[in-house]
Order: C-alpha cells, then sequence, then structure tokens
C-alpha cells in the first residue's frame, strides 16, 4: 500500500468496492485500527490542543505517519490502539512546539452546541464547572483527561502513551479525577 | 523507578474508582457509593469534540487513497506549503529506524569500499607490470630499496627526480614511470630529453637486473642476455652461469631469500652504451621464459669529476706547449738538457692524465650492468604463457586478502563513524522527546 497505486483497498466500503487485490494482514489490521480510532485519536488531539483546525490536521497527520510505519508496529510493546495514539501524541506535541514558537494561542471559545438544551440546570452546571476545571489543568492533566474520557483508552493503554508504569499512569489519573471532582463539588 | 512503580499495586481504593469511571464509560451500571465517580466520566465524555462531519468525509477519502501526502485533508493554505517542504523529512521519518540505519550504513559502507579499494587497485596498479608479474612487481620496489646502495649512489623509482642533473625537468613530474617488467622505454625517452637539456652535465649510470626462470631455462636467459649485449654494442666483463637442475628434490629455501633456493644461477657483469641502456635494460626484462624479479637504475652526476680530469690534461698540454717554445729558444745545452727533461715529465704526467679523463669518459658512456640469474622452480613466468593452478590459488589468495583488507579498513572507518552517529542518534532522540514533553508544561 506505498500510494494509491498499490493499495487495492481501503476504510471504506466505496473503496472495498473497488479493491483489486486482496489486502494483507497489516493492511487489514490497520484498516480495522483506522475505522475503531478516528473520532478517538480527533478527540484527544483536539482535547490537547484546544483548536479544531490544528487537530484535523494532527490527527491527519498522526493516521498518515502510522500508515507509513504500520509494518513497524510491535505487539510486545502495547496494544496497537496505544502505539496509534503515541504517534497522534508525538505529532499532537510537535505541534504545540511550534505553535509555542509562533504565538501562544488563545483557546478557542466554548462551542455551545455541546450543551445539549434540553440538559438539566444542574447538571448544566457541573457541566460548566468541569469545563472550566479542564481549562485549568495543566497541559500533561489535561493529556491524561483527553486519553481517558475522549479517546477512551484503558489505564495499561494510557501507560504505554506516556511511556510509565500503569500503575503510576493510574496514579497521576486518579489525582486528576480528584480535582475534577473537587471543581464539581465546589460548583454544586 | 518505573519498575518499582510497576511492582506496586495500586491502593485498593483507587483501583474501585478507577474502574468505577472506566465502567460508566462503557454504560455500566457502578456502585451506588461511586455515583459521582460515574458521572463525572460521564460528564467529561460529553465535553468530547467529534470530527466534522465534513472533515471525517474527507479523511475517510484519504485514507482509502493511501494517504497520499499531496491530498492531506484539514492542512490549511499555510500548512500545505509546509506539508510540501517538509516532504522529504516526513518520507524519512516514515521509514522504520533500522531500515534507515540500514541504508545509511550500507551507502557508508559502499563510499569507503570504494574509496579505498580505489586506493588499492591505484597501488597494485602503479606495480604491475603485467598479469603474470603483478604481485611480484608489488615487491620489487621494496627489495630494490634494500639493494640499493652501491658505490655511486642508486636511484631507485622512488628518488630518482631528486638525483636528476640540474635543470632537468622533474621526471615525475612528467608521469614517466618505468615498468618493471615490460622494459618500457617511457622514462627512457624522458630521461633522453633531460640529458639534452642538460648536455653539460656529466652523469654516469649503473643498473642491476634479476631475473628468475625456471632453473632448466637458467641457460637460455643467458643467452639472451649476451644477444642483448651483442645487439646493443655492449660487452661482457665477466660471466659466470651455473645451470639448473631439470629434475629433482626440492630446495631448501635459503635464509633471507623468500621461500625458493637458487637450482642454478648466473651473474653476468655487462657494460652497454648509455644511449642503448633503457633499451638494452627492457629487452633483457622481456626475455622469454624471464621474469622481472628486480630492476635497480642509479645515476650520479660526475661533471666536476669530467671537468676537473679535462682542465688537467689542458693544463698539462699548455705547460708541455710552453716547454717546446722554450726548447726552440734555449741556447746551451745545459739549458736543452733541463726543458727536456722537464717535458718528459710534464708529457708523462699528461699521460696520466689524458688516461684518467678516458676513463671518467668510458664510466659516462659505458653503463656497468650487473644482471644476476635465478633459477626457481614454479616461477613460471609470463611470457611462457602458461598458467597453472598454483598460480591461481596465488591470485585468488592475494584477491582474498585484497578484500579483507578493503572490509577492515572499511570497518575501521565505519565503526567510529557509527558509533557517532550511533550516540548522535540517540541524543537526538532523547532531546526531541524532551522537548516535546516541555511542550505540555
Amino acid at each position: 500500500m506505498e500510494g494509491s497505486h498499490s493499495r487495492s483497498r481501503g476504510v471504506t466500503e466505496t473503496l472495498a468496492a473497488a479493491a483489486t487485490h486482496a489486502p494483507s494482514d497489516v493492511d487489514a489490521a490497520f484498516e480495522d485500527l483506522y475505522r475503531q480510532s478516528r473520532d478517538d485519536v480527533y478527540a484527544y488531539v483536539a482535547g490537547l490542543l484546544r483548536d479544531r483546525s490544528a487537530a484535523e490536521d494532527v490527527t491527519a497527520q498522526a493516521f498518515e505517519r502510522a500508515y507509513h510505519r504500520r509494518r513497524t508496529f510491535k505487539p510486545g510493546r502495547g496494544s496497537r490502539r496505544a502505539w496509534l495514539f503515541g504517534i497522534a501524541r508525538n505529532a499532537a506535541l510537535d505541534e504545540l512546539r511550534r505553535r509555542r514558537r509562533r504565538a501562544r494561542l488563545v483557546a478557542e471559545p466554548e462551542d455551545e452546541t455541546l450543551v445539549p438544551p434540553h440538559e438539566g440546570a444542574e447538571v448544566a452546571v457541573r457541566r460548566a464547572a468541569l469545563r472550566a476545571a479542564i481549562a485549568e489543568l495543566s497541559g500533561r492533566e489535561r493529556e491524561l483527561v483527553a486519553l481517558k474520557f475522549f479517546a477512551g483508552l484503558t489505564n495499561g493503554e494510557i501507560a504505554t502513551v506516556i511511556a510509565t508504569s500503569e500503575t503510576n499512569a493510574g496514579t497521576k489519573l486518579h489525582r486528576v479525577i480528584q480535582k475534577l471532582r473537587r471543581a464539581c463539588d465546589e460548583a454544586a | 523507578m518505573r519498575l518499582r512503580n510497576q511492582e506496586m499495586p495500586l491502593d485498593p481504593d483507587v483501583e474501585r474508582e478507577l474502574e468505577a469511571i472506566d465502567a460508566a464509560l462503557q454504560g455500566l451500571r457502578v456502585a451506588p457509593d461511586l455515583e459521582d465517580f460515574a458521572e463525572l466520566a460521564v460528564i467529561a465524555r460529553a465535553e468530547r469534540s467529534g470530527p466534522d462531519p465534513d472533515f471525517a468525509a474527507k479523511l475517510d477519502e484519504w485514507a482509502a487513497a493511501g494517504f497520499l501526502r499531496e491530498s492531506r485533508p484539514g492542512a490549511g493554505d499555510e500548512q500545505e506549503g509546509a506539508v510540501a517542504a517538509s516532504g522529504l523529512w516526513e518520507r524519512l521519518r516514515a521509514l522504520p529506524p533500522r531500515r534507515l540505519l540500514v541504508s545509511a550504513g550500507a551507502a557508508a559502507t559502499f563510499v569507503v569500499a570504494v574509496a579505498v579499494g580505489i586506493s588499492v587497485s591505484d597501488q597494485l596498479g602503479g606495480s604491475n607490470g603485467g598479469s603474470g608479474t603483478g604481485v611480484r612487481a608489488a615487491s620489487t620496489q621494496s627489495s630494490t630499496g634494500a639493494d640499493g646502495k652501491g658505490a655511486e649512489g642508486t636511484v631507485t623509482e622512488a628518488n630518482r627526480d631528486q638525483i636528476q642533473p640540474a635543470g632537468a625537468p622533474n621526471v615525475k613530474a612528467l608521469g614517466a614511470r618505468t615498468s618493471s617488467s615490460g622494459g618500457s622505454t617511457v622514462y627512457g625517452r624522458i630521461q633522453s630529453f633531460a640529458s639534452g637539456r642538460a648536455a653539460h652535465r656529466k652523469v654516469a649510470q649503473n643498473a642491476n637486473l634479476v631475473l628468475s626462470t625456471e632453473p632448466q631455462n637458467v641457460r637460455n636467459v643467458a643467452d639472451g642476455v649476451f644477444g642483448v649485449v651483442d645487439q646493443y654494442n655492449g660487452f661482457v666483463v665477466s660471466s659466470n652461469v651455473t645451470s639448473g637442475r631439470l629434475t629433482g628434490p626440492r630446495a631448501i629455501p635459503a635464509e633471507g631469500d623468500g621461500s625458493r633456493a637458487p637450482e642454478g644461477s648466473g651473474t653476468i657483469e655487462l657494460r652497454i652504451p648509455a644511449q642503448h641502456l633503457q633499451d638494452a635494460l627492457g629487452a633483457m626484462s622481456a626475455l622469454e621464459s624471464a621474469h622481472v624479479t628486480s630492476r635497480t637504475e642509479g645515476t650520479i652526476d660526475i661533471t666536476k669529476r669530467f671537468n676537473s680530469a679535462k682542465a688537467h690534461v689542458e693544463d698539462l698540454e699548455a705547460e708541455r706547449t710552453s716547454l717546446l717554445n722554450q726548447l726552440e729558444e734555449a741556447f746551451t745545452i745545459e739549458e736543452q738538457e733541463s726543458l727536456k727533461a722537464q717535458l718528459r715529465i710534464v708529457e708523462n704526467k699528461l699521460a696520466d692524465a689524458k688516461d684518467q679523463l678516458s676513463r671518467v669518459q668510458t664510466r659516462i658512456r659505458l653503463v656497468p650492468v650487473n644482471v644476476e640469474i635465478r633459477g626457481e622452480r614454479g616461477v613460471d613466468a609470463g611470457g611462457s604463457g602458461s598458467w597453472s593452478i598454483g598460480d591461481a590459488f596465488h591470485d585468488a589468495g592475494r584477491v582474498l586478502t585484497v578484500i579483507a583488507g578493503i572490509l577492515l579498513i572499511s570497518a575501521a572507518v565505519l565503526a567510529p563513524l557509527g558509533l557517532v552517529g550511533g550516540l548522535a542518534w540517540i541524543t537526538a532522540r532523547a532531546v526531541v522527546r524532551r522537548r516535546r514533553e516541555d511542550a505540555l508544561e
């Protein structure tokens, strides 16, 4: 699948119809990974960058890198999702570094459409408090939130992505959750 | 530190709360005392941003197309330029590090091997006088250097240009090279040119030639040498030739004479006219069945000696003329007798001086050449045209030796380069990782 000529099938049904060659195991695995992780990767990157446009670019970049390195995946080093999010993390951090060099980007205004209009007042208050609390978190803490709640990774996968032990990742994550809980409780 | 953390289990309460979070994220029910965790998880999950449908569709199309770099979705106009500019870098980054290292290592090995190979082949080529004599020719220089200490100073290929007659062009600089076996006259022609430019200089030459041949061919080679001497109007001062044995046990190698002992030998002292020296040496080197083991030529400037002898003759002739004039004008017997006695003394001195001058001129005109013929079994000179399996093994061994040398030198060059490159790579990775982590601060 080095380019369009050799790719015989894709990740969509349209592509599957145009297939002329049977996909290899690696390509099939990547296709599954893409389908399962597309939105999660975007959510993680967007949560880290807080910039939709940049998140789109970094997401695309992450999948591109992952696709070209798909044969380098080592099952012994963690799950495919952890491997993919490791690549996405590097791409996102590179983007953060670029933005830091250029200028500190102001976080995008909150998307009001995220708050369902039928939601109860108490939940809305807690949601606003949580959003504010997340905004107050450090970059490392916000990354843990993004990996856990936005991307839905397990603690083991998070540990692999941020290159630490599962216990350490769990401990860090728990601290962040306690912070958010306190913020929500205070708001309530 | 990481190992210790891995070994330490999480606090049970913490672990329970984290499990409640996971359960809530999966839509499962949690224990009543952990419902606030579940609620937090649900609210936090609701903060998740989904991709724009247009972007998602473009991303799917792009994925279907095989993630072609130029059609990446999500890149703005400003970023497209950057994407194009960093295309090569991205391609390199997409390569697995191991493959990148292997490729870089292979390229470096190739470059070093080619460089070393060129260097080695140049050395071999510089001393290779022919297919059958190349290996031996490589040792000619060393033996020449060891032997080249004649009474009048022997000049080897390496320092020939340093002892050129004053005013002569640098022969080396003109690219002259004497073939050790082929009797090339290039050097001779250039030397003649140099001699022409410095005709007023008087140069005495000498030469030593060592020829190897099969024992049974010693006599033939000696006859060939005599023939060459006749051809170029030289003469043999002395000769001592012993014919070799055709069969018999292999001789024990003589000390300091390599692995072969002479079986039949000859020593011939010659005088060759200077103007024919190069041609004669070339002809002897090209004798059938003969193989040049060593060829050494020397020159020495004896202009001062020649001029001194010539001036002495002229002085004595002037003195003689003066005495003759005085004798013509002498009146008394005693005076005449005295002048005659002086005249005899001067004439004796003049004869000696002329003899001395003649010897110097002869030394310049006739070059002493010592030819040694060694009978050695298995020499199989190139002139015979045969090539045995032993030669094949010998040549193969030589080729393998050269290849091993190239690989060894390549390894010597690449090992430190690889070490430095590896350290640089590790350092660069650590720096990049550190900078990325700093981006989260």
